[in-house]
């Protein structure tokens, strides 16, 4: 796949932000009485934001899956913060994009990590998948 | 606590509609997402301590770092399996694994904190300026 069918560019970033309610609490997630925002959470945003970097840069027919993600959760978030997270384009290397993530909520960094994403072809990825149900 | 490094937790679950990457907003890619898989390695940690500790306590996640390694397609059957690798003080270190039916999907490296639960309240009610658990 040529990076031409690409107009994605290092050092770009996306912002998404988020309420932390009820249920995004490690609590909802089955950790008793841990009413924060729960790790899990943390990493669906970082790739919410990584991806969708991604998507608005890729050719249709393109899209990204997750290869690699690491999270550092710095501090605990309670229930009615608004959180932000910042996806940076750190690399290009042919089909595999990474990204630098830190999520802040309203008072400090809460969390910082990477997500290595690899373009697909939706068409090929489907393809490989059907075999692999079939198996 | 009655934790002991080499102990391991496993959780057996298939795969649904429910934890697919096109339901957690990217559309068209129809497998089991990086974040559930997530999801459920913390799980099997978390709920795998949670028996060896006293009362009041918890663990809470410091440290995720996984590698999703092949797509799972939805009706099959995952399988994790955490390794307590390492305990360190109050830090527990695990390497977990996940396999479907045909292969592995995906490894980690997952740290979690043993936290005294009122004390952990008091921290976090502090930071959200009002009063009271919750």
């Amino acid at each position: 796949m040529a990076p031409a069918r690409m107009n994605l560019q290092q050092g770009m970033t996306f912002e998404v932000t988020h309420r932390v309610g009820d249920e995004v609490t490690a609590h909802h997630l089955g950790n008793e009485g841990f009413h924060v925002l729960a790790t899990p959470i943390i990493v669906t945003w970082f790739e919410e934001a990584a991806r969708t970097l991604a998507a608005l840069h890729l050719e249709p027919g393109l899209g990204t899956v997750g290869a690699l993600v690491t999270a550092k959760h710095l501090a605990p978030t309670p229930v009615g913060m608004t959180v932000r997270v910042k996806a940076t384009l750190r690399e290009i290397d042919g089909r595999r994009l990474l990204f630098d993530l830190e999520a802040r909520d309203d008072k400090e960094k809460i969390a910082e990590g990477q997500n290595e994403r690899i373009v697909v072809s939706l068409a090929k990825f489907r393809e490989r998948l059907a075999q692999k149900q079939a198996s | 606590m009655s934790l002991r490094e080499g102990m391991t937790f496993e959780l057996e679950r298939k795969v649904t509609e429910a934890e697919l990457s096109d339901r957690h907003g990217n559309p068209w890619v129809h497998v089991f997402t990086t974040p559930k898989v997530v999801e459920w390695m913390e799980e099997v940690a978390t709920n795998g301590v949670q028996p060896h500790l006293p009362e009041g306590q918890g663990t809470a996640g410091t440290v995720v770092n996984m590698k999703h390694l092949a797509a799972t397609p939805v009706g099959l059957t995952v399988k994790v399996v955490a390794h307590l690798k390492q305990i360190d003080g109050r830090r527990l270190v695990f390497w977990i694994e996940a396999f479907d039916d045909v292969e592995k999907i995906a490894e980690c490296h997952h740290e979690r904190f043993v936290v005294d639960l009122a004390r952990f309240h008091e921290k976090v009610a502090k930071k959200r300026g009002g009063s009271g658990p919750r």
